[in-house]
């Protein structure tokens, strides 16, 4: 039982993984969040010029957020190498990861902004807010729960991605799994690569609602 | 002073175009409490947030204190915004923020030092009976408290103008009598221009010097609250008022169904005068009041009375007279006697 795994080579995937899942999220939350007030402030104004430029963010990240992500990581080879200067390695996995989630955590932090009640955003216009000043002092702290979770799912999700990325010499454990458990038939590696795998949602996802919880307590009643 | 000069406001969709405000232009004294009144849909509300823009109108010119503020840039509106504190019916509180925060909110907007602003805070909290409320959060308050930060945070800027939207809509009768206390209180001290929109009119009886009554847009009424109250002359103004009394069953004395019965009304002091009593003794007719209310519109005491007069002819119409001359609005009523089972 487990004779085969290499469990300082685990360890090192784990690190890996951890590694990219990490920075991909920050980048994907930095750049993601902006698009996603973008796309809520577009989309909250009657005008024709800015329905249009709604649809065409809209669309583009659409676009990003169809293409499979296993197809992204290839098709980015190029850019990657013009932004970290190669296309292998973990640094050069965490461009494709970013390009993928970034999109994705835009949509869901419009999502959480469109919770916000209209009320209280006319409140702080009646009060000569910029729109400026609306974003930063409105909607990002009314919206923080769903902004947090949004940063949960975006990570889970990244953790999942990642998995992919041996295919651009990336390792991690997805790449641990693939090289012995798949196509050196260990499946004792398999099983503790999908294990910590595990271990890494579920921690991720309790840290996030802990968050949440503690965001959200002092705004219910009690 | 806030003038409506030609003020239209219309929705267009893709099938219909609505028209929420209808060329309204009507002009708000400094100091004076204004009130909106009209049932829901009447428009009251839409024009109400024409004044600080926040519905932009259709037409016609919006003038705060001599500015124009349709013809502002946006930053100059938002610099003028400042001096008008606006309250609304859900409140409308950050949830995130604390109560401190929420009334600090439009001073952090305007970059007052943190100290300065914190000092203004405790003042407020004071002013609306909230000290020691600072650290709470608005989901830890009740309606009427979270009505109270409201108020703090528009006073917040020292406005000059304060617009009320439904403030008290959301409200239990105790706590909008706690309000409307406040609101007066308030008005009391800074002398600022209030404007109220309600479609109750115990609010504007209480509170309101004016008052415009609004249908489909229009103003089909305006006046001095007690002009209005005591003869009100639009249909909708009688409807709120329940003047013509459909809910109203006034139960007619035998003897009185075949005497003239007169609405009479009292304003100011000789509301307490023994009027009724003097012009019986001069004339020689005798009367019964079948029904009244006695009361306050704002600080001027009122009585409306129904009154049946019996006796000579002459002496009735002399009564009619004298009370006429002494200054009461003495208006015949035809009344159908409500049958009662005894």
């Amino acid at each position: 039982m487990l004779s085969d795994v290499v469990w300082p080579e685990v360890w090192q995937a784990s690190l890996s993984t951890l590694y990219m899942v990490a920075v991909a999220t920050v980048l994907a939350v930095v750049i993601g969040l902006p698009i996603g007030v973008l796309l809520y402030l577009f989309s909250k104004r009657a005008s024709v010029q800015h329905r249009v430029v709604y649809e065409l963010l809209s669309v583009i990240v659409n676009i990003f957020r169809s293409v499979p992500f296993i197809i992204l990581l290839i098709a980015l080879i190029p850019f990657t190498e013009w932004v970290v200067g190669t296309s292998i390695g973990t640094n050069a996995a965490i461009v494709p990861l970013v390009v993928g989630a970034a999109p994705f955590y835009a949509r869901l932090a419009e999502t959480a902004l469109r919770e916000v009640d209209a009320g209280v955003i006319e409140a702080a216009q009646s009060m000569g807010a910029s729109t400026w000043q609306i974003v930063y002092n409105v909607l990002l702290p009314e919206a923080r729960p769903g902004l947090i979770s949004g940063v949960t799912i975006t990570a889970v999700a990244l953790i999942s991605y990642s998995a992919m990325a041996g295919v651009v010499g990336g390792g991690g454990l997805g790449d641990l799994a693939i090289r012995y458990g798949y196509e050196r038939f260990q499946t004792d590696v398999m099983f503790v690569t999908i294990v910590i795998m595990i271990v890494m949602v579920q921690v991720m996802q309790w840290i996030g609602d802990r968050i949440v919880a503690s965001v959200s307590r002092k705004r219910s009643r009690g | 002073m806030i003038v409506l000069d030609h003020i239209t406001k219309t929705y267009k969709s893709r099938h219909q175009t609505v028209t929420a405000v209808q060329d309204v232009s009507l002009r708000v004294e400094d100091g004076e409490i204004f009130g909106l009144i009209g049932y829901s849909g009447a428009g009251k509300s839409t024009l109400l947030r024409c004044i600080n823009l926040l519905e932009r109108p259709t037409a016609g010119r919006v003038e705060v204190d001599g500015t124009d503020l349709t013809q502002l840039g946006r930053r100059e509106l938002q610099q003028a915004r400042k001096k008008i504190g606006m309250i609304f019916q859900h409140f409308h509180l950050l949830n995130s923020a604390s109560v401190a925060d929420n009334v600090a909110f439009p001073l952090r907007l305007a970059r007052v030092p943190r100290r300065a602003a914190m000092d203004k805070v405790h003042e407020l909290l004071e002013l609306v009976g909230l000290r020691g409320f600072e650290k709470h959060y608005p989901a830890q308050l009740s309606g009427g408290q979270k009505q109270r930060v409201a108020i703090a945070r528009a006073l917040a800027n020292d406005p000059d103008v304060l617009l009320c939207d439904e403030a008290t809509s959301a409200l239990d009768p105790d706590t909008t009598q706690a309000i409307l206390d406040l609101l007066l209180d308030i008005h009391r001290r800074l002398g600022l221009t209030m404007v109220m929109v309600t479609h109750e009119m115990s609010v504007i009886q209480r509170m309101c010097d004016r008052v415009a009554v609004m249908e489909h847009g229009k103003v089909v009424e305006l006046g001095r609250v007690a002009d209005v109250f005591l003869q009100p002359q639009h249909e909708v103004t009688r409807r709120l008022l329940n003047v013509d009394g459909r809910h109203r069953r006034t139960v007619l004395p035998s003897h009185a169904t075949s005497a003239p019965v007169f609405e009479v009304t009292f304003v100011g002091d000789m509301t307490y005068a023994p009027v009724l009593a003097e012009v019986a003794r001069e004339t020689g007719a005798s009367f019964s009041i079948l029904e009244g209310s006695i009361g306050a519109l704002k600080d001027v005491p009122y009585g409306k009375l129904l009154v049946a007069w019996q006796g000579e002819e002459d002496a009735v119409a002399a009564a009619v007279a004298a009370l006429r001359t002494k200054g009461c609005g003495v208006e015949e009523r035809r009344l159908t006697p409500v049958a009662v089972e005894v």
